[in-house]
């Protein structure tokens, strides 16, 4: 039979870390609060019998959060044999409350204090021993990040989960609170679960309403449990559940001052010292773009382009010297095979130019993701990434949105599909739907190779281009941001932002490299999978068509049956500036997978036959190609539909096909307007503008400053009430 | 009409090959495409097994 074992404790406290040494699994951890938001599970390593739950952080078990919902209705819920609560020692007194609700549940507790190691490096001391007497359940220290303490721990958690006991909690309310939840427990006898009589009573003394809904009890008992707690709340002179709160407070302050011993008087710590100047009101904003510029430069620019000229032009290209041996291109090696074994030359071009040209044309820009992965695994783990969400809550909030969106789109860096789902933190469903739909505007890992590509064949290597991708991304949240808000179904009051800073840590280089891996390893994945697939048809469609009225392979691809779908669709493009059918094909195929519009280019302009440094595919796109149709179409595919995975996850979180497709119209919409606009007033600044284009690039901007600077109309009372009754 | 295939031996193990790569390639994005919701968000990392009773990835850790 198997053995359940929660992991709960408040966000940031280490629970992924934890779950992961002890299950194998390799869950994304992060440095700031709300990483997870669905609980995951996995098998204890040492110990198959038993299921290791990992529940998204919660700071109390009154459901305010989504998350607070799964992980409540999981504990409340399902049971699980034990709780193996992880409270941060070095926020004990804020990781208690949690704790002391737990202990109510009626589900065996043990409670592992992490963060340990920094505990003792500060000098402070936990009484851990009085600690446990004192809360009735056992306590043991941990360090998740070094793994100490972690195996006793949950060789602890498995034995209370054998030994099925129902603890009782030590915890007392005040008498006349412990008066009206005895009277609540007796009143209600029978009617509540086994062992959880008490944790039901406190509830309905707080008046929690999805307690309430879910006992469904008759009226005359709610009245008569009502008496008792206005009876108390008269004498106490306080409401029901603040009396709670400040009863449960009173307790861990009590606690706190027997079992916790400060080495010094707190006074500033050394993230306090970096939060002064990078979290500084004029610094903050500058610093966090210097270090996005650095992140893009180093990955793009400088490092990753070195990495990248070895990949592409080396290793998926003519050949490079290795200690002065020269080592041929996998390209030419392989049409040397295929050619020497008298292979037919159309399956010579299907793999040199189809398949390797296609898929070759993207893993060349693994080691530019590697550099970025690198740095953007720093960012997180050390707890930087937590910083630029509350320097981003200040700009959000002037915006429409509030700094909770920006986790999202921290995560979305990676891959827009996990960023949408952790939109799922915000509570206001007005600001979730926004930040679904808003998500895929920041460029995530896949977009990479496109911005590079066009960087490197237009831009001659510019340093600017990457930045200015992200940063555009940002924008177009921003003005996103005013722009719904302006319409009734997106207004309405900001939600609430509140989050812990985490202390700054340094990353441990197994981390790092761990993050590093996974993530460049899933972009290897979709190489070998989809865009291997996508490559193969495009060069299928584009080899094959009607020439002199007959179906077969043509020498000319203005015959094939990309050709012609491709002109079908091309005029969409023509306003901006590239109205090729190449382009067209690629934009479309971008809708799979992002990575698909430089194999499609890759596939197209024969990638496997490229001269030294690539030099064959950036003539081809300069020549088609001008510097502001160039940055509309980056703009374009950076900004519009995002792939299918994306949409997908879309769907999955908005619950409805017409969200859905109001999402994927109003991010091709805007992408469409922006990269006109780019294009037609580029034109014109070169001297090249038509009267036409630039009309309408202005009345685009028009309505958009309109939009933008229209007065907000405030949102009807009752529909307030009811989306914050629905969250 | 499949004529172009049987060329000569090399054009058909070749050609067998690239079909065998290409049948893999589709049979791991079809998988990939019956795994429940929740896993999306761990997309790009190894799966973390049983998540919920749809996910056909459920178990393979």
């Amino acid at each position: 039979m198997a053995y359940k074992i929660a992991l709960a404790g408040n966000p940031n406290s280490g629970k992924t870390t934890l779950f992961n040494v002890l299950t194998g699994s390799n869950q994304f951890v992060g440095n700031w609060p709300g990483v997870t938001v669905e609980k995951k599970e996995g098998y204890l390593k040492s110990d198959h019998e038993v299921v290791v739950v990992d529940l998204p952080g919660i700071y109390s078990l009154s459901p305010y959060t989504s998350e607070e919902v799964v992980a409540r209705r999981f504990l409340v819920g399902e049971h699980p044999d034990a709780i193996l609560n992880i409270v941060d020692g070095t926020n004990l007194e804020r990781n208690l409350y949690l704790t002391t609700q737990l202990t109510e549940l009626g589900i065996p507790v043990v409670i592992a204090v992490n963060m340990m190691d920094v505990v003792t490096k500060n000098g402070d001391v936990i009484h851990i021993h009085r600690l446990s007497d004192e809360l009735g359940c056992e306590v043991m220290e941990i360090s998740a990040l070094k793994g100490t303490g972690i195996a006793e721990a949950a060789r602890t958690a498995v034995e209370k989960a054998k030994a099925r006991m129902h603890p009782e909690p030590k915890h007392n309310f005040s008498g006349s609170v412990e008066h009206a939840i005895a009277h609540i427990e007796e009143a209600m006898a029978g009617r509540l679960p086994k062992g959880q009589e008490r944790w039901y009573a406190i509830k309905l003394f707080e008046r929690d309403m999805r307690v309430i809904e879910e006992l469904q009890l008759p009226a005359e008992l709610i009245a008569h449990i009502e008496e008792d707690i206005r009876s108390c709340e008269r004498e106490l002179d306080d409401d029901a559940e603040s009396i709670i709160t400040n009863e449960r407070y009173n307790y861990i302050t009590a606690l706190i001052r027997e079992c916790y011993t400060r080495k010094n008087a707190p006074g500033m710590t050394i993230s306090d010292k970096i939060d002064y100047i990078v979290t500084n009101r004029w610094l903050a904003l500058p610093i966090f773009a210097a270090v996005m510029c650095l992140t893009y430069y180093i990955s793009v620019t400088t490092v990753g382009t070195w990495a990248n000229d070895w990949a592409a032009n080396g290793v998926f290209g003519d050949g490079w010297t290795f200690f002065g041996h020269f080592v041929p291109g996998i390209p030419s090696v392989v049409e040397n095979a295929l050619t020497n074994w008298g292979c037919a030359d159309w399956l010579v071009r299907l793999v040199v130019d189809g398949i390797i040209g296609g898929v070759g044309s993207v893993l060349g820009f693994i080691p530019q993701l590697l550099v970025l992965f690198f740095f953007l695994a720093f960012l997180e783990a050390c707890g930087y990434m937590s910083r630029i969400a509350f320097i981003m809550d200040r700009i959000f909030r002037k915006f429409g949105l509030s700094g909770k969106s920006f986790i999202p789109m921290l995560i979305g860096t990676g891959c827009s599909v996990p960023g949408i789902m952790a939109s799922r933190t915000i509570e206001s469903e007005r600001d979730r739907k926004m930040t679904v739909i808003t998500t895929s505007f920041i460029p995530c890992s896949a977009k990479l190779p496109v911005i590079s590509l066009f960087g490197s064949a237009i831009f001659g290597g510019a340093w600017w281009v990457a930045p200015s991708a992200y940063f555009a991304g940002i924008v177009a949240v921003l003005c996103s941001g005013i722009l719904l808000k302006k319409f009734r179904m997106f207004r309405g009051e900001d939600a609430a932002f509140v989050m812990e800073l985490p202390a700054y840590h340094w990353p441990t280089p197994r981390n790092l490299l761990r993050s590093m891996w996974e993530r460049s390893w899933s972009f290897i994945k979709k190489a070998g999978t989809v865009i291997l697939l996508c490559s193969m048809l495009i060069w299928f469609l584009s080899n094959f068509g009607v020439a002199n009225g007959r179906f077969g392979m043509v020498t000319d691809m203005g015959d094939s049956l990309l050709a012609a779908f491709g002109n079908l669709i091309a005029w969409i493009f023509r306003p901006l500036g590239f109205d090729e059918w190449s382009c067209a094909v690629a934009t479309l195929t971008g809708l799979v997978a992002k990575e698909n519009v430089v194999s499609t280019f890759g596939v197209l302009f024969g990638a496997g036959e490229l001269s030294e440094n690539g030099a064959e595919l950036w003539q081809r796109l300069s020549e088609m190609f001008t510097p502001y149709s160039a940055y509309a179409f980056l703009i374009f595919n950076l900004l519009c539909c995002p792939c299918v995975a994306a949409v997908g996850a879309i769907r999955r979180e908005m619950h409805s096909a017409k969200w859905t497709l109001f999402a994927v119209s109003y991010q091709t919409g805007l992408a469409y307007c922006v990269a006109l606009t780019v294009n037609q007033l580029g034109a014109l600044f070169a001297g090249r503008g038509s009267w036409l284009g630039t009309a309408a690039a202005c009345l685009v901007i028009a309505g958009f400053l309109y939009l933008l600077l229209r007065r907000k109309k405030p949102a009807p009372v009752a529909e307030e009430k009811r989306e914050g009754a629905a969250v | 009409m499949l004529s172009f295939l049987m060329e000569n031996a090399a054009t058909m193990v070749v050609a067998a090959l690239v079909l065998v790569i290409a049948a893999a390639a589709l049979a791991a994005v079809l998988r990939a495409r019956r795994t429940c919701g929740a896993c999306a968000f761990c997309a790009q990392r190894k799966h973390c097994g049983k998540i919920d009773e749809n996910c056909s990835m459920k178990g393979q850790r």
